[in-house]
């Protein structure tokens, strides 16, 4: 089953969307939000599948804006009653645009569109995973980034910085999505604001590892895991 | 067989809630809990001139109207909508929000009514 969070400003939209998807049996809906901030702290916070998300709310902020912002990519489905959104929905890649009120079929053939395509997602996200570089947004941009530059990552609240030795890059992110996706032989969590690469590890003093002459904590409870990962002789 | 008020589409709420009596009951419930929320936003946003608020709050009420079946009223608030992004004030739609007020409140009465009249046909049933 998928795990979905719906945006939506109208209670009996959101009503409706819950029992579409109960009924349907294929979509768990984990929470369900009427503002934009808030679905985009849970969002950052909790990893779903599914975004149903209305463009136009009460707010200044629209559902756009939301997709800008999040640090990674869910399948989303647009639920709005204005088509004109339809080239916006084109650009943002979204599975499939739900013009309110939808029936029950119409909701159907939305679901399935992204239980097709999410069969596949996870083999993708293991090939990544295998690679030997990836993409972060930074600057406006897609940036590729191989594994081998990076020296460690650190958290700045809602945004990450990428540290190479020749450049940093600050990438809306969060350590814990990154935690998940990034390549485990080669990037280890050692404290809750810190990723390192485990091979640019030049020594270990106690709570402390450093990377050239870069202090970063080791957390007590990431300890155990940081000692097993370096090889001692 | 329920029998809708004539402002309620009968053809498209068979479509949506496939006869589900008990859940339209339910539909018209949560949408009457929020009714005159939504009429005192639309209607302090037009006290206030505020051009972008009222279209916001007609778009708002324009898809509660959908999920109750009163396409008439949907597709007059899409009217109404579309105007205030024509005009650069308030004053110059004055005639058409005013109007649309006016059958927005004459529909709560007709929701009120349905939803009565459903509550005693669903208890039937039981």
């Amino acid at each position: 089953m998928l795990t979905a969070v719906i945006i939506e400003d109208l209670n009996v939209a959101t009503e409706y969307l819950k029992h579409c998807c109960n009924k349907s049996g294929k979509i768990e809906v984990l929470a369900s939000f009427t503002t934009i901030g808030s679905a985009l702290t849970y969002l950052n916070e909790n990893h779903v599948d599914v975004v149903f998300l209305d463009i136009e709310m009460q707010e200044d902020v629209n559902g756009f804006d939301l997709l800008d912002r999040l640090a990674y990519s869910p399948k989303v489905i647009l639920t709005t009653s204005n088509p004109e959104y339809a080239y916006n929905a084109f650009e943002y890649n979204v599975s499939d645009f739900l013009k309110k009120p939808y029936t029950y079929q119409r909701f159907l053939n939305a679901v399935e569109k992204i239980t097709t395509s999410a069969t596949s997602t996870p083999i993708k996200e293991e090939s990544a995973k295998e690679d030997d570089h990836f993409y972060i947004k930074a600057d406006g941009k897609l940036i590729r980034l191989m594994n081998d530059d990076i020296l460690y990552i650190e958290s700045m609240g809602d945004y990450v910085r990428f540290v190479t030795n020749e450049k940093k890059y600050i990438s809306h992110n969060t350590i814990k999505w990154l935690e998940e996706k990034m390549n485990a032989s080669i990037f280890l969590k050692v404290h809750r604001s810190f990723i390192v690469n485990i091979k640019k590890v030049s020594n270990i003093r106690e709570n402390t590892l450093y990377i050239n002459a870069q202090e970063i904590p080791i957390s007590k409870a990431n300890r155990p895991e940081v000692m097993k990962r370096i090889n001692i002789l | 067989m329920f029998q809708f008020d004539k402002s309620i589409d009968v053809v498209f709420m068979e479509s949506m809630y496939d006869n589900d009596f008990a859940y339209i009951e339910e539909i018209f419930n949560i949408t009457l809990d929020n009714y005159d929320a939504d009429v005192e936003m639309l209607s302090d946003r037009y006290k206030h001139a505020d051009l972008k608020g009222v279209q916001k709050a007609i778009h708002k009420m324009k898809s509660s109207f959908g999920f109750t079946g009163m396409l008439e009223l949907q597709k007059n608030c899409q009217e109404a909508e579309t105007k205030c992004g024509l005009v650069s004030s308030v004053s110059e739609i004055k005639n058409d929000i005013e109007a649309l007020q006016d059958q927005i409140k004459e529909h709560k009465l007709i929701l009120q009514r349905e939803y009565n009249r459903l509550k005693i046909f669903n208890n039937s049933l039981t």
